[in-house]
């Protein structure tokens, strides 16, 4: 049943974690994992009603492992009102039965309820059902009753045993063995770098660690660095021949090499290697992997970098752009757009813009939706609507279908009223963000509930992908510093999604945690974008007045970033030994009780709380670039290597970076606190006409003030003209 | 030329170039900052503020009186109108439903037209000009020849006598003076009363269009080198000549010079609605304010009456424009696209009658509203050639204005949308509504309050346009569709009335909006006070209400001014101290004071009541001007020291007692010399009779 309603299609960050438990057996190649169904998919425990019957969860399996057993435990509850011989779930893995949980109105609950698997029921992708089929009453069965629930709990747990398959390494297939799509879980996969790595080898291996984040999208991808080839799995493996461990047996190295080795410690792993003479050469694979990696195969391949194209701002494939309306088919499978149920599952339509959308007046983004959904007979029109809310913000509602009455066809003719079910919503532009949600809620009821007549099968809803999203009405500009920018878009450097104008500035010395951090973050960038970072530079800290003229992304430890601490030299924070300091700005007191200081008084709290945090602290601070006006300096610092690791990995966590806004956030503790402490500057462009509206939309004395110096030039040249004019008129000889 | 000359003649031209120069940047500057001010979109709150800041830039403004502040205040409140309609343009026309899109269009439109109508209204009236009358030269055998033309259709002879008197008495050389009574009525008894006066009768065969027809037919039948106008219920001063030709004299492109029209008797708003208090009348606000300010532009424009034309001008366009039943307007806008020049003199030089009853007024101005209309469709001023901009603007302003019913009746109504049918014709939070359109209105009512203080009082405006609104906003959709539809109707003047009734056929539109209006604000008090509401249905039912409120008053007022009071005396009265002398039968003499006077009688306050008794005939001597003036009169009522005389004879001689002609005032006829008495601008000026000219001095 392809159309199976109630799957969570929703990116589960929460998949974070791994397995509940995974052993490695003795026996090479062969694992045990046990996957909890929240792990799987699951939003919450299963809710099964009378309408929405049937729900699931879907997983892959890895396309190099097969299943050799598994089995199911389960747990939950079902309603005590209901009659055995007529209620139950039903279980299926890929259509296939598995097993049934009875109605049972002694016992509510049930726990550990085991059930084996046939391991031949598992493919790639799997579609783990549960069916509900639920009587109260032996006749007359209202869908909508109360009485008719059952629940599996999210802890419920599917346990399998999995044998690797001997690795096939071509090139053709990449990005397997390193990443299959079918896994859901967040991707790790080690970067064994050497201590030595040089500016390219880095700027490679973040174009490579963007390629795989752009890949894992949702899933999320961590890129732990190693010194030396993991002692099992799969790994990347970057460097100049100097650079690269010595214990490897390395293809011949003739130029920017792409090659799939063995594991030298472990048979069933893989090796990419990315090699060249030079740096350049390591640039240049990297470049070949990340836009090309389909034209490569075989085991090895020496490659020429590809010619890149410059990309134009805002062109990032993952962004909703605002030079046309975008197709919903564009933006998700036309499989996601449809429904079958009652009340089925919301459409879900993520999207990301770039943050710094303005519209003149806020005036409104328009959504023109088309929805599908059966006429009159089935469901109870007068009570049957669509909702519409975006980022959970509720916008408006529909009615299913209408029968136009002859004003409303009036209406139609002079275009106020849609013809069928086509609608405009219009989406206000202060609701809409970096990373967001179209969310479609069809409440339908059916016709005679409670009657004692069948109830038609529930009927299929649906959104049409020809709907479309218009953000062409918006600017792009921005006051920044803002790091909630940074945090849900990676702006102001994703502008260009390829990086081009950005240069991340490590320590002088990275550690391999450093590194990772670095690596993590551009791996999430590809996942923001959905471009790699191509054009990124990496300059050490010493070294940044190289890169003067790109927006500058530091990723230090306090340590590593002594040398280049002069980048701060536009916000208040000062950088001494291992520690920050805030040097509080003079203010007249008078004036700041008069205009309120939120700075001063932001950095008086920020100072008081960065003296109170550990040695496991964290910052994340915004400035403009003290080398170029309108550059900025984003800095994620941090007292040890491993708080870094940790700032990037809040950074994807949404508890976390939801908190995440102003100038200046310290990670210290379980939540992040945000501070607004430096001043502002912007970013952008706007036709002239609306540019006063950026600076007085706020101000409404100042702008009385220039009304008034306006009607005071006007009235300075009329006194200067009316009164001559005047004595002309008297004067028969003046005209 | 020398070339000294020539450098200093462009020196000069270089100055005035920079000054031009220096004039439209800093134009352009203001303009530029103003259109970016009223660009700016603010959230309701902060648009509040900021309308509280201009508020009280205008109310510490308006503490000075200079006119240079007027004129800040006025473009200030442009700036805030222009803002409030930009908003209006941008934000509050998303409608959902088909009566929403009409009525809110329909709204905007209204709104528009009064926001047109403000800005230019600022433009005209930016410098009143004030102009002086200019001496004649001394020797009046350089003086020239005047035809004076009194053009009557249907009033009667009580009325048209007083006006020929008038015109006979004017000071100005004898010979050089020629009144012409144009009869269009062909009436036997006023060409024998023509004859009796010895002035020109002259009627026609046809009355072929009408007012400006009878006009130009005198014109080829005469050949003055002036023409004065006089409606025959315009009576007009002895200075009226001298007073309005020196101007003619100065400047030889003057084509025209027009006076206000001043009324001696209480137009119905005064006499209906504000009976006793004192209000300015009507037509104040047109020729106190808004011809003076015409002048400035060169664009004030003849009115049909007490005014003079040049016969050469009038030569150049063939005569008085027929092609519309507003001549007067017409005529001039033709001189102006000649190039001639109009002046205009705020002295009321002669003085008539208002219209008495409502229905007549109402009459009067639909005919109005008629003409400016049809000069609009058939020789509109925004086109053609020979005007300057200010030219234009004030005609299209005189125009436009009459237009104001469509958008007053939708004004009246718009609230209704809301109340009775639950239409949102302002797609916007009630909140900001408010925010943005109360700077505006007050603004525009502040502004306008300083401007017109001495000629109109706030909201009066509303009150007159009020009564008018559904009868012009019909002539004008009908007249603007079929210019050429309409005839010219006299307005009939100089009625009594016994019993006061209320005229239905004058009311029924605001008897019908009173009743809406009354059920919407019914309907939104009832939801206000019966009904949880939330906050903005709360706000949008508060604003409807007040605004329906509003207008049910001025509808009420409206109303008011169609309940007609009775009016018992035929000749209005003039409030008026006026020293006089009372000679008793038996030879006493007693001293008094006027209450009040009219044509046929006066109140005077005794000091010797108790001398007197009613049905005495008693002899009271007024002093005009160091000249004694004697009426013969019978005391027909005794109050206190307050007696009513009524004339006997009308005795307009002057000299001692007992001396000069007299005419039996209940017969109406001449018993010796002409008789006569007029009416000046605010007191009753008896004036010379029959006697040689006076030089007289402007004031």
């Amino acid at each position: 049943m392809s159309t199976a309603p109630a799957t969570s299609t929703a990116p589960a960050a929460l998949q974070a974690a791994g397995p509940l438990a995974a052993t490695e057996t003795p026996e090479k190649g062969i694992r045990h994992v046990v996957y909890t169904l929240r792990q799987l998919g699951a939003a919450g425990p299963l809710q099964l009603r009378g309408t929405s019957e049937l729900q699931g969860v879907q997983f892959g399996i890895r396309q190099d492992e097969v299943v050799v057993a598994a089995q199911l435990t389960l747990s939950g509850a079902m309603s005590p009102s209901l009659i055995p011989e007529f209620s139950n779930v039903t279980v299926t893995l890929n259509e296939q039965y598995i097993g049934t949980l009875p109605a049972d109105a002694q016992h509510t609950r049930f726990a550990d309820v085991v059930m084996p698997i046939n391991p031949a029921f598992f493919q790639n992708n799997n579609r783990l059902n549960f069916r509900f089929t639920g009587r109260y009453t032996r006749d007359c069965n209202d869908p909508l009753s109360g009485l008719l629930w059952s629940t599996i709990y999210d802890n419920s747990t599917l346990t399998l045993t999995l044998q690797r398959l001997p690795p096939n390494r071509d090139l053709a297939s990449l990005p397997l063995p390193f990443f299959d799509w079918h896994e859901r879980l967040k991707l790790s996969l080690p970067f064994v770098l050497s201590a030595t790595a040089s500016n390219q080898t880095h700027d490679a291996a973040g174009i490579i660690a963007s390629w795989f984040g752009k890949l894992a999208d949702y899933r999320m991808a961590t890129f732990p660095v190693l010194r030396e080839p993991p002692a099992e799995g799969n790994a990347v493996l970057i460097g100049t021949p100097e650079e690269l461990p010595k214990n490897i047996a390395l293809p011949a190295i003739e130029g920017p090499t792409l090659a799939l080795i063995a594991n030298p410690n472990d048979p069933y792993g893989s090796l990419l290697l990315v090699s060249g003479r030079s740096g350049g050469d390591l640039l240049a694979a990297a470049v070949t992997l990340a836009l090309g990696s389909q034209t490569l195969g075989g085991p090895a391949a020496t490659v020429s970098a590809p010619e890149i194209k410059p990309r134009k701002p805002y062109d990032a494939p993952h962004w909703v752009g605002t030079d046309r309306p975008v197709r919903f088919g564009e933006l998700v499978n036309a499989a996601e757009l449809q429904r079958v149920g009652y009340v089925p599952e919301p459409i879900r339509i993520p999207f990301r813009t770039s943050p710094d959308l303005y519209t003149w007046r806020s005036l409104p983004f328009t959504a023109e939706i088309h929805y599908n959904a059966p006429p009159g007979p089935i469901l109870d029109l007068a009570t049957s609507r669509l909702d519409v809310s975006v980022n959970n913000i509720y916008l408006a509602s529909y009615p299913l279908a209408r029968i136009p009455s002859l004003f409303t066809r009036l209406e139609q003719w002079l275009g106020f009223a849609a013809y069928g079910n086509d609608v405009r919503v219009a989406v206000p532009p202060y609701d809409v963000f970096g990373q967001n949600e179209l969310e479609f809620y069809f409440d339908t009821r059916p016709l005679h509930r409670g009657d004692c007549v069948a109830i038609p099968s529930p009927p299929p809803v649906s959104i049409s992908p020809d709907s479309t999203l218009d953000l062409s009405r918006a600017y792009h500009i921005a006051q920044l510093p803002n790091l909630s920018f940074f945090v849900s878009s990676g702006f102001p450097f994703t502008r260009l999604a390829d990086l081009s104008r950005t240069a991340v500035v490590l320590s002088d010395q990275p550690s391999a945690l450093e590194e990772r951090a670095f690596l993590d973050l551009m791996g999430r960038f590809g996942a923001l974008t959905g471009v790699s970072v191509t054009g990124l530079e990496v300059v050490r800290a010493g070294e940044a007045a190289r890169a003067a003229d790109r927006d500058l992304l530091v990723i230090s430890t306090f340590r590593g970033f002594q040398s280049a601490s002069e980048l701060l030299a536009n916000s208040p924070l000062q950088l001494r030994g291992n520690r920050l300091d805030i040097t509080l700005t003079d203010q007249i007191p008078a004036l700041s009780w008069i205009f309120g200081d939120s700075v001063a008084e932001g950095q008086r709290v920020a100072e008081a709380r960065l003296a109170a945090s550990g040695a496991e602290m964290a910052v994340i601070l915004g400035a403009e670039s003290p080398l170029r006006h309108g550059r900025s300096v984003v800095a994620l610092l941090a007292a040890t290597p491993e708080a870094l690791v940790d700032a990037v990995t809040a950074l994807s966590d949404p508890t976390q970076s939801s908190l995440i806004q102003g100038d200046f956030v310290i990670l210290s503790g379980p939540k992040p606190v945000s501070y607004r402490i430096g001043s502002t500057y912007t970013v952008g462009h706007l036709p002239f006409w609306i540019w006063p509206s950026w600076y007085f939309g706020t101000s409404p004395l100042t702008l009385a003030g220039l009304l008034v110096v306006a009607v005071l030039l006007i009235t300075v040249v009329a006194m200067w003209t009316l009164p001559r004019r005047a004595r002309a008129r008297l004067d028969p000889k003046a005209q | 030329m020398s070339t000294a000359e020539k450098k200093i003649v462009s020196f000069w031209d270089g100055r005035k170039n920079i000054r031009r120069l220096r004039d439209v940047s800093v134009t352009l500057l203001g303009a530029v900052l103003l259109a970016m001010v009223a660009s700016v979109p603010l959230p309701p709150e902060q648009q509040l503020i900021f309308g509280i800041g201009t508020g009280l830039v205008f109310l510490i403004c308006n503490r000075f009186k200079s006119h240079g502040i007027t004129i800040f205040l006025a473009i200030l409140s442009c700036g805030i109108s222009l803002r409030y309609i930009f908003w209006r343009l941008t934000a509050t026309l998303n409608f959902n439903t088909a009566p929403e899109f009409v009525f809110g269009y329909a709204l905007l439109a209204a709104e528009l037209y009064a926001v047109i109508v403000l800005v230019l209204g600022y433009v005209q009236t930016v410098w009143p000009l004030q102009r002086k009358p200019v001496p004649l030269p001394e020797d009046p055998a350089t003086w020239p020849t005047v035809d004076v033309f009194i053009p009557t259709y249907n009033e009667s002879l009580d009325i048209v006598r007083t006006t020929v008197l008038g015109a006979i008495n004017i000071d100005w050389p004898r010979d050089k003076l020629r009144i012409h009574l144009l009869d269009d009525g062909k009436r036997e008894e006023f060409r024998r009363f023509a004859e009796a006066c010895g002035i020109s009768y002259i009627t026609r065969k046809d009355n072929k269009h009408a007012k400006a027809g009878n006009l130009n037919n005198a014109l080829a039948q005469t050949d003055g080198e002036f023409i004065a106008v006089f409606d025959s219920d315009h009576i007009p001063n002895r200075a009226f000549l001298q007073f309005t030709l020196g101007w003619m004299l100065k400047d030889p492109r003057i084509a025209m010079v027009q006076t206000p029209h001043h009324f001696y008797s209480p137009d119905p708003f005064q006499r209906n609605l504000a009976a006793g208090t004192r209000v300015p009348p009507e037509g104040n606000l047109f020729y106190g304010l808004i011809q003076d300010g015409n002048d400035f532009w060169n664009a004030s424009f003849f009115c049909g009456s007490c005014g003079v034309l040049r016969r050469s001008a009038l030569n150049e366009i063939g005569g008085f424009a027929a092609e519309t039943v507003t001549e007067d307007c017409h005529t001039m806008l033709k001189l102006h696209r000649r190039g001639w020049k109009s002046a205009y003199l705020a002295l009321p030089l002669a003085s008539g009658l208002a219209t008495e009853r409502l229905i007549l007024h109402i009459g009067q101005r639909v005919r109005w509203a008629r003409g400016m209309i049809q000069i609009f469709r058939r020789d509109n001023p925004l086109f053609g050639p020979g005007l300057t901009l200010g030219q234009r603007i004030c005609y299209l302003q005189a125009m436009l204005h009459f237009f104001f019913g469509v958008p007053r009746v939708i004004f009246l109504i718009a609230p209704l949308f809301y109340l009775l049918l639950n239409q949102n014709v302002f797609a916007a939070p009630p909140m900001a509504v408010f925010a943005y359109a109360a700077p505006h209105i007050f603004h525009a009512i502040a502004t306008n309050s300083r401007l017109q203080k001495h000629w109109r009082h706030s909201f009066w405006s509303e009150i007159y346009e009020t009564v008018l609104a559904f009868f012009v906003a019909r002539v004008a959709l009908v007249t603007l569709l079929f210019p050429k539809r309409g005839k010219f109707n006299v307005t009939e003047k100089g009625g009594t009335l016994e019993y006061g009734y209320f005229d239905l056929s004058a009311s029924y539109p605001s008897f019908i909006f009173a009743v809406l209006l009354g059920l919407g604000v019914l309907r939104g008090v009832g939801q206000l006070v019966f009904i949880q509401n939330d906050t903005m249905t709360f706000h949008a039912l508060l604003m409807n209400s007040i605004w329906a409120g509003f207008e049910l008053l001025v509808v009420l007022a409206a109303l008011a001014v169609a309940r007609e009071f009775r009016q018992v005396r035929s000749r209005a009265r003039v409030q008026a101290q006026l020293p006089t002398v009372v000679y008793l039968p038996h030879g006493y003499v007693t001293n008094g004071i006027t209450r009040d006077l009219s044509q046929t009688g006066a109140a005077v306050a005794v000091a010797q009541p108790d001398l007197l008794a009613v049905g005495d005939v008693v002899d009271v001597e007024y002093t005009i001007a160091g000249e004694p003036l004697i009426l013969t009169a019978e005391v027909k009522r005794k109050e206190g020291g307050e007696i009513g005389v009524e004339y006997l004879l009308f005795v307009c001689h002057l000299g001692r007692r007992g001396e000069g002609g007299a005419c039996d005032f209940r017969s109406r006829r001449c018993v010796g010399g002409l008789g006569c008495i007029s009416a000046g601008s605010s007191v009753a000026q008896p004036v010379a009779c029959c006697g040689e000219h006076r030089r007289l001095v402007p004031p």
